[in-house]
Protein backbone atom coordinates (compact mmCIF):
# COMPACT_ATOMS: atom_id res chain seq x y z
CA UNK A 1 0.00 0.00 0.00
CA UNK A 2 1.00 3.55 -0.77
CA UNK A 3 0.49 6.67 1.15
CA UNK A 4 -2.28 7.77 -0.71
CA UNK A 5 -4.26 4.64 0.33
CA UNK A 6 -3.46 4.82 3.46
CA UNK A 7 -5.05 8.03 3.71
CA UNK A 8 -7.62 6.73 2.53
CA UNK A 9 -7.34 4.90 5.39
CA UNK A 10 -7.31 7.77 7.32
CA UNK A 11 -10.46 9.07 6.13
CA UNK A 12 -12.26 5.94 6.59
CA UNK A 13 -11.38 6.03 10.22
CA UNK A 14 -12.22 9.32 10.80
CA UNK A 15 -15.61 8.08 9.61
CA UNK A 16 -15.71 4.77 11.28
CA UNK A 17 -15.93 3.16 8.52
CA UNK A 18 -12.70 0.96 8.96
CA UNK A 19 -11.97 -2.60 9.57
CA UNK A 20 -10.09 -3.88 11.84
CA UNK A 21 -7.04 -5.56 9.72
CA UNK A 22 -6.71 -2.14 8.13
CA UNK A 23 -6.55 -0.06 11.24
CA UNK A 24 -3.19 -2.38 12.40
CA UNK A 25 -2.18 -1.41 9.21
CA UNK A 26 -3.05 2.00 9.42
CA UNK A 27 -1.40 2.71 12.95
CA UNK A 28 1.92 0.81 11.70
CA UNK A 29 1.96 2.86 8.81
CA UNK A 30 1.47 6.42 10.68
CA UNK A 31 4.57 5.04 13.08
CA UNK A 32 6.95 5.26 10.76
CA UNK A 33 5.20 8.15 8.00
CA UNK A 34 5.23 11.76 9.34
CA UNK A 35 3.53 12.96 6.50
CA UNK A 36 0.04 11.04 6.94
CA UNK A 37 0.52 11.39 10.07
CA UNK A 38 0.37 15.09 9.89
CA UNK A 39 -2.51 14.29 6.75
CA UNK A 40 -4.34 12.00 10.14
CA UNK A 41 -4.13 15.22 12.45
CA UNK A 42 -5.50 18.41 10.10
CA UNK A 43 -8.40 15.30 9.03
CA UNK A 44 -9.07 14.68 12.80
CA UNK A 45 -9.57 18.56 13.15
CA UNK A 46 -11.38 19.50 10.09
CA UNK A 47 -13.86 16.54 11.34
CA UNK A 48 -13.83 18.46 15.12
CA UNK A 49 -14.55 21.61 13.26
CA UNK A 50 -17.28 20.29 11.23
CA UNK A 51 -19.29 18.64 14.31
CA UNK A 52 -19.07 22.09 15.80
CA UNK A 53 -21.56 23.10 13.28
CA UNK A 54 -24.95 24.04 14.04
CA UNK A 55 -27.54 22.09 11.99
CA UNK A 56 -29.80 24.77 10.71
CA UNK A 57 -32.97 25.20 11.11
CA UNK A 58 -35.52 25.42 8.45
CA UNK A 59 -37.28 28.91 8.90
CA UNK A 60 -40.80 29.29 10.11
CA UNK A 61 -41.88 30.78 6.75
CA UNK A 62 -40.68 28.07 4.92
CA UNK A 63 -42.37 25.60 7.47
CA UNK A 64 -45.90 27.51 6.57
CA UNK A 65 -45.76 27.87 3.01
CA UNK A 66 -44.73 24.06 2.89
CA UNK A 67 -47.69 23.23 5.39
CA UNK A 68 -50.62 25.38 3.98
CA UNK A 69 -49.20 23.85 0.31
CA UNK A 70 -49.98 20.26 1.82
CA UNK A 71 -52.99 21.46 3.43
CA UNK A 72 -54.36 22.57 -0.01
CA UNK A 73 -53.44 19.55 -1.77
CA UNK A 74 -55.50 17.64 0.91
CA UNK A 75 -58.88 18.36 -1.20
CA UNK A 76 -61.90 16.69 -0.59
CA UNK A 77 -61.56 14.43 -2.81
CA UNK A 78 -58.26 13.01 -1.25
CA UNK A 79 -59.79 13.45 1.73
CA UNK A 80 -62.55 10.89 0.70
CA UNK A 81 -60.27 8.26 -0.81
CA UNK A 82 -57.29 8.88 0.68
CA UNK A 83 -57.28 10.78 3.84
CA UNK A 84 -59.15 10.07 7.23
CA UNK A 85 -62.60 9.25 5.65
CA UNK A 86 -61.36 6.92 3.13
CA UNK A 87 -64.16 4.59 1.48
CA UNK A 88 -63.00 1.12 1.33
CA UNK A 89 -62.20 0.31 -1.86
CA UNK A 90 -64.81 -2.91 -2.19
CA UNK A 91 -67.56 -0.29 -1.50
CA UNK A 92 -66.55 2.34 -4.16
CA UNK A 93 -66.49 -0.57 -6.75
CA UNK A 94 -69.96 -1.51 -5.30
CA UNK A 95 -71.47 1.38 -6.04
CA UNK A 96 -70.03 2.10 -8.95
CA UNK A 97 -71.28 -1.23 -10.59
CA UNK A 98 -74.98 -0.25 -8.77
CA UNK A 99 -75.06 3.15 -10.57
CA UNK A 100 -74.51 1.39 -14.05
CA UNK A 101 -77.00 -1.09 -13.22
CA UNK A 102 -79.15 1.35 -12.08
CA UNK A 103 -78.45 3.40 -15.68
CA UNK A 104 -79.10 0.36 -17.97
CA UNK A 105 -82.26 -0.73 -16.33
CA UNK A 106 -83.85 2.80 -16.19
CA UNK A 107 -83.68 2.36 -20.54
CA UNK A 108 -85.73 -0.62 -20.41
CA UNK A 109 -89.67 -0.74 -19.58
CA UNK A 110 -91.65 -2.93 -17.30
CA UNK A 111 -92.75 -5.05 -20.05
CA UNK A 112 -89.50 -5.74 -21.00
CA UNK A 113 -89.38 -3.45 -24.28
CA UNK A 114 -86.28 -1.00 -24.96
CA UNK A 115 -86.92 2.56 -25.27
CA UNK A 116 -86.45 2.07 -29.19
CA UNK A 117 -89.58 -0.01 -29.44
CA UNK A 118 -91.26 2.81 -28.33
CA UNK A 119 -90.52 5.01 -31.21
CA UNK A 120 -91.08 2.39 -34.13
CA UNK A 121 -94.00 3.68 -36.26
CA UNK A 122 -96.32 1.92 -37.92
CA UNK A 123 -98.18 2.17 -41.06
CA UNK A 124 -100.81 3.10 -39.85
CA UNK A 125 -99.30 6.08 -38.77
CA UNK A 126 -97.24 6.91 -41.08
CA UNK A 127 -100.24 8.50 -42.91
CA UNK A 128 -100.00 11.81 -44.92
CA UNK A 129 -100.21 14.83 -43.08
CA UNK A 130 -102.93 15.80 -45.27
CA UNK A 131 -105.28 13.44 -44.47
CA UNK A 132 -105.55 14.29 -40.33
CA UNK A 133 -106.15 18.15 -41.24
CA UNK A 134 -109.37 18.79 -39.99
CA UNK A 135 -111.29 21.53 -42.06
CA UNK A 136 -113.50 24.03 -40.83
CA UNK A 137 -116.30 22.16 -42.07
CA UNK A 138 -115.06 18.80 -40.04
CA UNK A 139 -115.05 20.49 -36.81
CA UNK A 140 -118.52 21.82 -37.14
CA UNK A 141 -119.81 18.25 -38.30
CA UNK A 142 -118.23 16.66 -35.38
CA UNK A 143 -119.84 19.29 -33.11
CA UNK A 144 -123.19 18.99 -34.49
CA UNK A 145 -124.07 14.90 -35.68
CA UNK A 146 -121.85 13.54 -33.29
CA UNK A 147 -120.13 12.04 -36.09
CA UNK A 148 -116.30 12.25 -37.48
CA UNK A 149 -115.12 12.96 -41.48
CA UNK A 150 -115.15 9.65 -43.64
CA UNK A 151 -111.27 10.11 -44.42
CA UNK A 152 -110.27 9.85 -40.46
CA UNK B 1 -22.98 20.21 17.81
CA UNK B 2 -22.66 17.57 15.02
CA UNK B 3 -25.79 16.09 13.72
CA UNK B 4 -26.64 12.70 14.94
CA UNK B 5 -28.47 10.24 13.28
CA UNK B 6 -31.56 8.90 15.39
CA UNK B 7 -30.92 4.82 15.26
CA UNK B 8 -35.08 4.32 15.86
CA UNK B 9 -35.57 5.37 12.53
CA UNK B 10 -39.28 5.08 11.83
CA UNK B 11 -39.50 5.64 8.00
CA UNK B 12 -38.37 2.30 7.73
CA UNK B 13 -41.46 0.56 5.50
CA UNK B 14 -43.82 2.71 5.49
CA UNK B 15 -46.57 2.42 3.60
CA UNK B 16 -47.56 5.66 1.80
CA UNK B 17 -51.24 5.71 1.56
CA UNK B 18 -50.82 7.18 4.65
CA UNK B 19 -52.75 9.59 6.36
CA UNK B 20 -52.21 14.02 6.35
CA UNK B 21 -51.34 13.22 9.70
CA UNK B 22 -48.29 10.55 9.16
CA UNK B 23 -47.23 13.03 6.30
CA UNK B 24 -46.88 16.18 9.07
CA UNK B 25 -45.18 13.74 11.35
CA UNK B 26 -42.82 13.21 8.72
CA UNK B 27 -42.12 16.85 8.12
CA UNK B 28 -41.38 17.52 11.12
CA UNK B 29 -38.49 14.61 11.49
CA UNK B 30 -36.81 15.37 8.33
CA UNK B 31 -37.69 19.34 7.34
CA UNK B 32 -34.24 21.07 9.57
CA UNK B 33 -31.89 17.82 7.85
CA UNK B 34 -33.45 18.56 4.74
CA UNK B 35 -33.08 22.01 4.62
CA UNK B 36 -29.91 22.14 6.59
CA UNK B 37 -28.96 19.84 3.15
CA UNK B 38 -29.74 21.68 0.74
CA UNK B 39 -28.60 25.04 2.27
CA UNK B 40 -25.25 23.60 2.31
CA UNK B 41 -25.18 22.23 -1.08
CA UNK B 42 -26.65 25.66 -2.22
CA UNK B 43 -25.24 28.06 0.25
CA UNK B 44 -28.62 30.09 -0.28
CA UNK B 45 -31.35 30.68 2.00
CA UNK B 46 -33.72 31.26 -0.37
CA UNK B 47 -32.93 28.35 -2.55
CA UNK B 48 -32.84 26.08 0.10
CA UNK B 49 -36.22 27.12 0.75
CA UNK B 50 -37.75 26.22 -2.27
CA UNK B 51 -35.96 22.74 -2.65
CA UNK B 52 -37.20 22.08 0.67
CA UNK B 53 -41.02 22.97 -0.33
CA UNK B 54 -40.85 20.59 -3.46
CA UNK B 55 -39.15 17.86 -1.34
CA UNK B 56 -42.01 17.88 1.03
CA UNK B 57 -44.44 18.50 -1.70
CA UNK B 58 -43.47 15.27 -3.38
CA UNK B 59 -43.35 13.64 -0.96
CA UNK B 60 -47.60 14.47 -0.31
CA UNK B 61 -48.22 13.96 -3.57
CA UNK B 62 -46.23 10.13 -3.34
CA UNK B 63 -48.32 9.35 -0.50
CA UNK B 64 -51.44 10.55 -2.28
CA UNK B 65 -50.67 8.78 -5.01
CA UNK B 66 -49.90 5.08 -2.80
CA UNK B 67 -46.32 4.87 -3.82
CA UNK B 68 -44.43 2.57 -1.93
CA UNK B 69 -41.34 4.02 -0.09
CA UNK B 70 -39.06 1.32 1.43
CA UNK B 71 -36.86 4.35 3.35
CA UNK B 72 -38.48 7.79 3.72
CA UNK B 73 -35.02 9.32 5.11
CA UNK B 74 -33.30 8.14 1.95
CA UNK B 75 -36.19 9.34 -0.25
CA UNK B 76 -35.91 12.64 0.91
CA UNK B 77 -32.24 13.04 0.33
CA UNK B 78 -32.42 11.22 -3.00
CA UNK B 79 -34.69 13.83 -4.26
CA UNK B 80 -33.52 16.95 -2.25
CA UNK B 81 -30.00 16.20 -4.03
CA UNK B 82 -31.71 15.78 -6.91
CA UNK B 83 -33.20 18.72 -6.73
CA UNK B 84 -30.32 20.75 -5.87
CA UNK B 85 -28.30 19.45 -8.62
CA UNK B 86 -31.01 20.70 -11.03
CA UNK B 87 -30.83 24.00 -9.64
CA UNK B 88 -27.27 24.55 -9.63
CA UNK B 89 -26.63 23.04 -13.21
CA UNK B 90 -29.94 25.89 -13.98
CA UNK B 91 -28.73 28.55 -12.20
CA UNK B 92 -27.57 31.59 -14.75
CA UNK B 93 -23.93 32.04 -12.88
CA UNK B 94 -22.40 30.79 -9.60
CA UNK B 95 -22.98 32.83 -6.64
CA UNK B 96 -19.97 34.61 -5.34
CA UNK B 97 -18.71 32.51 -2.81
CA UNK B 98 -18.39 35.65 -0.28
CA UNK B 99 -22.59 35.96 -1.04
CA UNK B 100 -22.91 32.31 0.23
CA UNK B 101 -20.59 33.06 2.85
CA UNK B 102 -22.71 36.08 3.61
CA UNK B 103 -25.93 34.03 3.56
CA UNK B 104 -24.74 30.97 5.19
CA UNK B 105 -23.54 33.25 8.42
CA UNK B 106 -26.59 35.16 8.11
CA UNK B 107 -28.16 31.38 9.05
CA UNK B 108 -25.83 30.71 11.90
CA UNK B 109 -24.56 34.47 13.28
CA UNK B 110 -22.45 32.12 16.18
CA UNK B 111 -19.77 30.87 13.63
CA UNK B 112 -16.22 31.96 14.11
CA UNK B 113 -13.66 32.47 11.70
CA UNK B 114 -12.49 28.61 11.49
CA UNK B 115 -15.96 27.94 10.55
CA UNK B 116 -16.29 30.65 8.32
CA UNK B 117 -13.51 29.14 5.79
CA UNK B 118 -14.78 25.74 6.45
CA UNK B 119 -17.83 26.89 4.92
CA UNK B 120 -16.06 28.82 2.24
CA UNK B 121 -14.16 25.85 1.58
CA UNK B 122 -17.10 23.27 1.22
CA UNK B 123 -19.17 25.81 -1.04
CA UNK B 124 -16.02 26.01 -3.87
CA UNK B 125 -15.89 22.11 -3.48
CA UNK B 126 -17.07 20.38 -6.26
CA UNK B 127 -20.87 18.94 -6.25
CA UNK B 128 -19.60 15.19 -6.17
CA UNK B 129 -17.28 15.97 -2.85
CA UNK B 130 -19.56 18.24 -1.62
CA UNK B 131 -22.15 16.10 -1.52
CA UNK B 132 -20.52 13.04 0.10
CA UNK B 133 -19.15 15.01 2.73
CA UNK B 134 -22.20 17.18 3.83
CA UNK B 135 -23.92 13.70 4.25
CA UNK B 136 -21.09 12.06 5.80
CA UNK B 137 -20.06 15.07 8.28
CA UNK B 138 -23.13 17.13 8.83
CA UNK B 139 -25.76 14.53 8.41
CA UNK B 140 -23.72 11.75 9.75
CA UNK B 141 -25.25 9.01 7.51
CA UNK B 142 -23.20 5.81 6.80
CA UNK B 143 -21.10 4.58 3.36
CA UNK B 144 -24.11 2.30 3.00
CA UNK B 145 -26.66 4.69 3.04
CA UNK B 146 -24.40 7.54 1.08
CA UNK B 147 -23.75 5.12 -2.01
CA UNK B 148 -28.32 5.26 -1.66
CA UNK B 149 -28.45 8.53 -1.82
CA UNK B 150 -25.57 9.03 -4.69
CA UNK B 151 -26.36 5.56 -6.50
CA UNK B 152 -22.67 4.45 -6.14
CA UNK B 153 -20.86 2.27 -4.50
CA UNK B 154 -19.07 2.16 -1.00
CA UNK B 155 -15.45 2.13 -1.76
CA UNK B 156 -16.61 4.71 -4.26
CA UNK B 157 -18.05 6.61 -1.18
CA UNK B 158 -14.98 6.49 0.44
CA UNK B 159 -12.28 7.33 -2.00
CA UNK B 160 -14.58 10.45 -2.89
CA UNK B 161 -14.64 11.08 0.97
CA UNK B 162 -11.13 10.96 0.67
CA UNK B 163 -10.33 13.54 -2.01
CA UNK B 164 -12.95 15.47 -0.48
CA UNK B 165 -11.13 15.96 2.68
CA UNK B 166 -7.63 16.23 0.35
CA UNK B 167 -9.01 19.09 -1.29
CA UNK B 168 -10.60 20.89 1.95
CA UNK B 169 -7.67 20.59 3.40
CA UNK B 170 -5.43 22.11 0.25
CA UNK B 171 -8.38 24.94 0.68
CA UNK B 172 -8.16 25.80 4.37
CA UNK B 173 -4.45 26.15 3.97
CA UNK B 174 -4.05 28.33 0.91
CA UNK B 175 -7.23 30.49 2.66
Amino acid sequence: MNCEQYRELISARVDGEIESEELDALEAHLEQCPECAAFARQVKQLQELAADSPLVLMPSEVEEVILSRSNRQQSLWRRLFSGHYRIPRPLAWAAALLLVFLSVNSLISRDGSTPSEHFIITPEDSQPVQHIVLTRADIVQTYTTGSTPAEL
Amino acid sequence: MAVKVKTEDRSKIVETSSNHQQFTELFHLYKDRTYDFALRMLGDAHAAGDVSQEVFLKLYLSQSNHDRIADVKSWLFIVARNLCLNHIRNRSKQIPLEQLEGQLVESNPAVDTRQRALRLALASLESPYREALILKVYQGFSYREIAEILGRTVPSVRSTLFKARSMLRDKMENQ
